[in-house]
């Protein structure tokens, strides 16, 4: 179709020129970043209310403003290294997935970077910081450090959970 | 093509529609063949009301099936067609196949469902040809049409069934659509839209492609398939604005003629037959079974040399020959007048079609275009409605015409113009007026050009003279225009058909000489001046407002065709100035009367559909003018004199009795004097303002809404059903909304609590102060002082916000009549062809529920209601060999009880014999015989809740597969309800559904576990204990207590979702014990933290699934609760125990190790 073709080379003029925002935040000493429409707001720690039964990473409930939130530690999701020493000021990151809001535990929460979104690569095929590739959306040089741009579609994945949760319970 | 946008809308009213019309079709067919007109009439409205929108919004699927049913139905009306359960059967399944067609409408915007099977039965039984065989071919069709509704895949499996008969339908469908095809294909040429056409022809295709496919002629179908294809190419080429060639079309029907000779040679028979007999009835059927047949069959009647177009040349003979004509653009003599569409559309730039070529051409149609009316006799109804279309459009016009002089925006009026002859355009095609058609497409373009050409600064005058010539011609044509108006009007409005159809007759014939118009005494003309009053004042105040609208349109119009009715009556007076006079007059009047002329908005709208707010005003007015306007009505009801001045006069007794609301013995010696007449429509037009006025306040949207009320409170009235009349009592709202306002209501109930959490605290701290700080109590009189004042607002707050969630939870509230009327069709339908007799009883149908409770209830109930007829009530002749009447009963009631509503469904039938269950149960695998052997009848009951249970012997269609009454434990607990069941064997079955009266609020019972707080719905809780540790004894390895006589397991909470406690070794405990319904156990607490209202937060589904949790609340703190899913977590616990028995069967085994049931008694982290 010649709608379609031209929508295309639209998007791939629009590609080429467009910056794309990410909110960086770190876990360990890996950064990561999150297309910044995704965030709905990042709070420091509120009271969670843990869920029992529920797979470990799943760090429990929050109330966001009456409605309730399920947090997620994201080096648990992802597997990371354990840390030595568990921060006490952490940040919550609540983000707006497909609209299944959640919320996710990091480390620290950076800046917010621009970044042209032809300078993201596809994720290299060796497996970065312990990470499973499978979570990974992208990488990108900034300089000093990679940044790793992860597919929380891929994260919140629900059958995956599910099965998580189903191996953490037995 | 669908118009999405209106979808919704349609999708609502056609919903609306289709129940109304399944309770009327049910009542109808309890009559058992005594035809009630009533509710005939009642059919009859529903299905042309959805016929209607249907067209309206572009269905085409619905719209022909309504049409044909409604054909169908006229005829049952009529007494030409009696109502055997063959065709009360075919209605019904009509309606099923709307209503399927309206679901796949909701859900993919497009009708999937193919309705030919249906017409073709429906076309059977209105032709009455071979009535047995009909009822036959009925009969094997049936039990088909169920098992797989898309009529494609039906079709397939009766091939195998190839005879005389099915080739017979074949060849009718082949008649009906190569005629029309045919027909189409000359269309094309002339027609401005193309694609239309295109698109008709391609559908009327592909039901001949399925008809092929049907009878299994592969090479017919591949040669549909061809033929559509192309007509889509073509259609594509249209659309990127290129011109096709067309001929192909042509190719493909003579195709066909040549295999199937038959196509048109059947026709010709046809329509040799007919012609003999034309106006009688058998005619009449003809004509309604095809109104492809009918559209030929006039050139006969006709000069056919004078015909200017192609379209109603006689097909049988040289169509041929007319098209070869057309194709080559050949335009000769007479068809110059008719083509310029064509030619037009090809250069832009071509000149104006030669008026006087117009005008003949329109003057030699006119007596064909007459005939074509008297032709629709047996759908007069239909064209009444065109003739009020008609009718509404030129004076529209012509109003515009008017305007077009002193207007500035001249363009936007002339396409205002162009958009009401493309309405008249598409009416006339539906009516399959073709020349009608064809003149307005010329029309069309003709002003398109004036249009083009205003643009350059000239042309205005132009335009006017093309819209009165044109305007001219058709009232000349029709001439109905003017003078029907009144008969047509009634004609709708009033169902009594035939009564209508006499009155119809005289007045067309008296009207159109006009001689008594001209009699007119001046108070007759007063009279009819005045309810011009309402038309006119509001129409110009409305239409300078925003003239773009279309119900400006609508109302403009009406305002023009009172001025043509003035013009008519006084014939010479010049059209202005008595309009004039007329305004004056009525301003006189209405001050005169102290009726202040009410707001412009309201009116407009009440001018725009009189009729329909006639009733609405009539209850707005309140008490003393309904019943009288019901008497008057009753009274003329039999009358059917011509329309006389009688009638004018009553209408004008009535207006000026209406503002003074009198009474009722001096309306009744006035309207008895004058002569009643059956003509709603001039009392409307009076009734309506008065109403108005009391109603002034109105905003606009509401009086939308009261136009939709009024109509369905008219169809009441007119339906003699003496129910008050409910106008305006409901608005529609979107549900996101309510849900919106719920979930802040719920946050107030949170805050709420929050308060009353805060004046606790405030207690205690005034308590410390008291004791610790040794402060004395007129030192703490201020702050004890506060206290109270706190705690008194923490009331009042807690006061107000009850009732406005009371408030907002009613907003959801319907009545569960709502649930309950869709049953008798249930009941219907499974003793349809069973010998069996049931009477379904409702009560406490007013009782109201939240709306997504009647919504999950549904399916629950239609198995209960299935068991009940199917396994529970006995055969007429069973029953009456136990001496219990032949016709069984099931009732289904409901009330409320406390915060709950309970449903009961009992059945008085052979009831649930507990040995059988036990029997089964065992039989099945579900339970040993020695578990059997211990559990009381009422637990047996509850077996048959069980998955997989079903005492029934073998499946039947309807129910055996143990199904049924799992699904309806799991829905029930969905909303935590509960249900119980009694049975007494030989007296019958009760079942009691008790649930929640919204599933958004519960109240619940708060406990604490470790540092949880967890909740469980109150509905689930039986009772609280405190028992001592020695009291819990443990068999194979399950903790249990016993309580009244029963043993029951108990769980541990802190155990099943492993929390930390630090006071393991506690003597006593909390136990809760919970049911779910078949089963009840204890769980053990560490702390009761008592009763409280919680809103239902959802929870997002993985942490939902299999962890025991149905969703979360907002403690008053702002803390987080999981509220506990009883069932759920009851089978968690019981698996958890089963691992952990056999786990400890494999480490006793492996290591003999002892003490282990202690062990895991004491310590049971031991164990994992």
């Amino acid at each position: 179709m010649p709608e379609g073709f031209s929508a295309d080379r639209i998007a791939d003029r629009e590609e080429k020129e467009q910056l794309m925002q990410l909110v960086g935040f770190t876990i360990g000493k890996e950064q990561f970043g999150v297309d910044i429409l995704m965030v709905q707001e990042i709070i420091r720690s509120a009271p969670i209310t843990s869920v029992p039964n529920s797979p470990d990473f799943i760090e429990g409930v929050i109330n966001l403003r009456g409605n309730i939130i399920p947090v997620i530690e994201l080096r648990k999701r992802l597997g990371l290294y354990r840390k030595e020493t568990v921060p006490k000021d952490s940040w919550i990151l609540i983000l707006d997935i497909e609209g299944r809001v959640t919320g996710f535990i990091v480390d620290s929460v950076t800046k917010v970077l621009k970044i042209v979104e032809s300078t993201i690569e596809p994720p290299p095929e060796v497996v970065m910081a312990g990470l499973a590739n499978r979570y990974i959306k992208g990488v990108c040089d900034i300089g000093s450090n990679l940044l790793i741009l992860l597919d929380f579609n891929r994260i919140l994945m629900t059958d995956e959970l599910r099965q998580l949760s189903s191996i953490s319970g037995e | 093509m669908i118009d999405t946008s209106m979808l919704p809308d349609f999708i609502i009213e056609a919903q609306e529609h289709l129940e109304e019309m399944e309770g009327s079709l049910l009542r109808l067919e309890q009559q058992k063949g005594q035809e009630s007109r009533e509710i005939m009439d009642e059919i009859f409205r529903s299905a042309h009301t959805i016929k209607g929108a249907a067209q309206f919004v572009g269905i085409d699927r619905i719209a022909e099936l309504s049409h044909k049913l409604e054909n169908l139905l006229d005829l049952i009306r009529k007494g030409e067609q009696s109502l055997t359960p063959v065709v009360t059967d075919l209605l019904i399944e009509g309606k099923d196949r709307i209503t399927k067609l309206v679901e796949e409408l909701e859900r993919n915007q497009s009708e999937e469902s193919e309705v030919e099977d249906l017409l073709i039965r429906i076309r059977q039984i209105v032709e009455g040809d071979a009535p047995e065989e009909t009822e036959e071919h009925d009969e094997d069709a049936q039990p088909e049409m169920e098992e797989v509704k898309p009529g494609l895949l039906a079709e397939e499996s009766m091939n195998e069934e190839h005879d005389e008969e099915l080739y017979n339908i074949f060849l009718q469908q082949l008649k009906e659509n190569i005629p029309f095809l045919y027909a189409q294909t000359v269309e094309l040429s002339l027609s401005v839209d193309k694609q239309d056409v295109l698109y008709r022809c391609s559908d009327s295709i592909k039901s001949l492609k399925s008809s092929a496919n049907y009878m299994g002629y592969e090479k017919l179908a591949k040669h549909y398939s061809d033929w559509q294809s192309e007509i889509s190419k073509a259609i594509e080429q249209l659309s990127s604005g290129k011109m096709p060639n067309l001929a192909f079309m042509q190719d493909y029907i003579d195709e066909i003629i040549r295999s199937f000779p038959q196509a048109m040679e059947g026709y010709s028979d046809k329509e040799d037959d007919a012609r003999p007999e034309a106006g009688t009835l058998l005619q009449e059927e003809t004509v309604s079974e095809s109104d492809f047949d009918h559209f030929f069959d006039q050139p006969d009647d006709e000069d056919e040399d004078e015909e200017p177009a192609a379209p109603v040349e006689p097909l049988a003979t040289d169509l041929d020959a007319a098209l070869q004509s057309i194709f080559s653009e050949d335009e000769e003599g007479e068809e110059v007048d008719l083509s310029p569409a064509s030619t037009v559309e090809e250069e832009l730039v071509a000149p104006l079609p030669s008026p006087p070529a117009f005008r003949s051409s329109q003057e030699r149609k006119l007596p064909h275009l007459e005939v074509e009316m008297d032709g629709e006799e047996h759908d007069q109804e239909l064209a009444s409605i065109f003739l009020k279309k008609l009718q509404t459009d030129i004076h529209f016009i012509e109003g515009q015409v008017n305007q077009l002089a002193t207007a500035t925006d001249k363009k936007e009026i002339l396409q205002g113009c162009q958009d009401a002859i493309a309405r008249l355009a598409s009416s006339a095609n539906y009516m399959e007026y073709q020349s009608l058609s064809a003149f307005c497409g010329a029309w069309r373009l003709a002003l398109q050009e004036d249009i083009a050409r205003l643009d350059l600064g000239e042309g205005a005058a132009d335009a006017s003279k093309t819209l009165q010539r044109f305007t001219q011609e058709i009232l000349k044509v029709y001439p109905q225009v003017i003078t029907h108006q009144e008969p047509e009007e009634a004609q709708v409005a009033e169902t009594e058909k035939l009564d209508t159809k006499k009155l119809d007759e005289p007045l067309a014939t008296t009207l159109l000489s006009l001689p008594e118009t001209e009699e007119k005494t001046s108070e007759t003309a007063a009279a009819e001046e005045q309810s011009e009053l309402t038309a006119e004042p509001t129409s110009s105040l409305a239409d300078e407002a925003k003239e773009e609208k279309a119900d400006d349109h609508e109302l403009f119009s009406r305002l023009s065709s009172a001025l043509e009715q003035n013009m008519s009556q006084t014939g010479t007076a010049s059209p202005d100035d008595h309009v004039d006079s007329v305004i004056e007059q009525i301003m006189d009047k209405s001050e005169e009367q102290k009726l202040t002329l009410p707001s412009p908005i309201p009116l407009a709208s009440v001018a725009d559909e009189e009729e329909e707010v006639m009733s609405g005003a009539a209850a707005l007015l309140s008490v003393p003018l309904l019943p009288h306007h019901k008497e008057e009505e009753k009274k003329a009801k039999p009358l059917a004199t011509p329309l006389g001045l009688a009638d004018k006069k009553q209408a004008k007794t009535k207006e000026q009795q209406a503002p003074k609301a009198a009474d009722k013995e001096e309306q009744q010696t006035e309207s008895a004097a004058s002569t009643p007449i059956t003509e709603p429509k001039p009392k409307k037009a009076e009734v309506v303002p008065e109403a108005v006025l009391k109603k002034l306040e109105l905003p606009v949207q509401e009086t939308l809404d009261k136009e939709e009320d009024s109509e369905e409170a008219e169809d009441k009235q007119t339906a003699g059903v003496s129910r008050k009349p409910t106008a305006r009592s409901s608005i529609r709202v979107d549900a996101d909304k309510i849900d919106y306002l719920m979930n802040q209501v719920g946050e107030l109930v949170v805050s709420r609590a929050y308060f009353a959490q805060l004046v606790n605290e405030m207690r205690s701290l005034q308590q410390q102060l008291l004791e610790d700080s040794r402060l004395t109590k007129s030192e703490l009189k201020p702050l004890h002082e506060f206290a109270f004042r706190l705690s008194e607002a923490g009331i009042h707050l807690g006061r107000v916000s009850n009732e406005l969630q009371e408030g907002v939870m009613k907003i959801r509230m319907l009545p569960i009549e709502q649930l309950f009327k869709r049953y008798p069709r249930l009941i219907r339908d499974l003793t349809h062809r069973t010998d069996k007799d049931v009477r379904l009883i409702t009560q406490g149908e007013e009782t109201e529920l939240d709306k997504m409770v009647i919504e999950s209830m549904s399916d629950p109930l239609i198995h209960i209601i299935r068991n009940a007829v199917d396994h529970g009530i006995e055969t007429t002749e069973e029953r009456k060999r136990v001496g219990k009447p032949a016709q069984g009963t099931l009732i289904l009631e409901a009330y409320h009880e406390s915060d709950h509503i309970v449903l009961e469904i009992s059945d008085d039938g052979k009831g649930i014999d507990p040995q059988r269950i036990r029997m089964k149960a065992v039989e099945k695998g579900l339970f040993t015989s020695d578990e059997m052997e211990r559990m009381s009848d009422l637990e047996v009951l509850r077996i048959i809740m069980e998955p997989g249970f079903s005492t029934a012997e073998k499946t039947t269609e309807t129910s055996g597969r143990g199904v049924g009454m799992d699904v309806v434990k799991k829905n029930i607990e969905r909303l935590n309800g509960m249900i119980e069941i009694s049975s007494k064997p030989g007296q019958g079955t009760k079942m009691r559904i008790k649930i929640p009266l919204t599933m958004a609020i519960i109240q619940a019972l708060m406990v604490r576990v470790g540092r949880e707080k967890f909740t469980i719905p109150l509905t689930t809780v039986e009772e609280t204990l405190r028992i001592f540790r020695h009291e819990i004894s443990v068999i194979e390895g399950v903790d249990v207590i016993h309580i009244r006589d029963i043993t029951m397991p108990i769980f541990r909470l802190a155990k099943i979702y492993n929390i930390d406690r630090p006071q393991e070794g506690e003597d006593k405990m909390f136990v809760v014990i919970v049911s779910t319904g078949t089963q009840e156990v204890g769980l053990v607490v560490d702390e009761l933290l008592g009763q409280e209202e919680v809103v239902i937060k959802p929870l997002a589904d993985y942490l939902r699934t299999e962890s025991g949790f149905g969703g979360a609340t907002i403690l008053g703190d702002g803390g987080i609760s999981l509220i506990l899913d009883i069932p759920e977590l009851v089978k968690l616990a019981a698996d958890d125990q089963a691992d952990r028995q056999e786990e400890r069967a494999k480490s006793y085994q492996r290591k003999r190790r002892k003490r282990i049931v202690n062990a895991e008694q004491t310590q049971p982290q031991t164990i994992h």
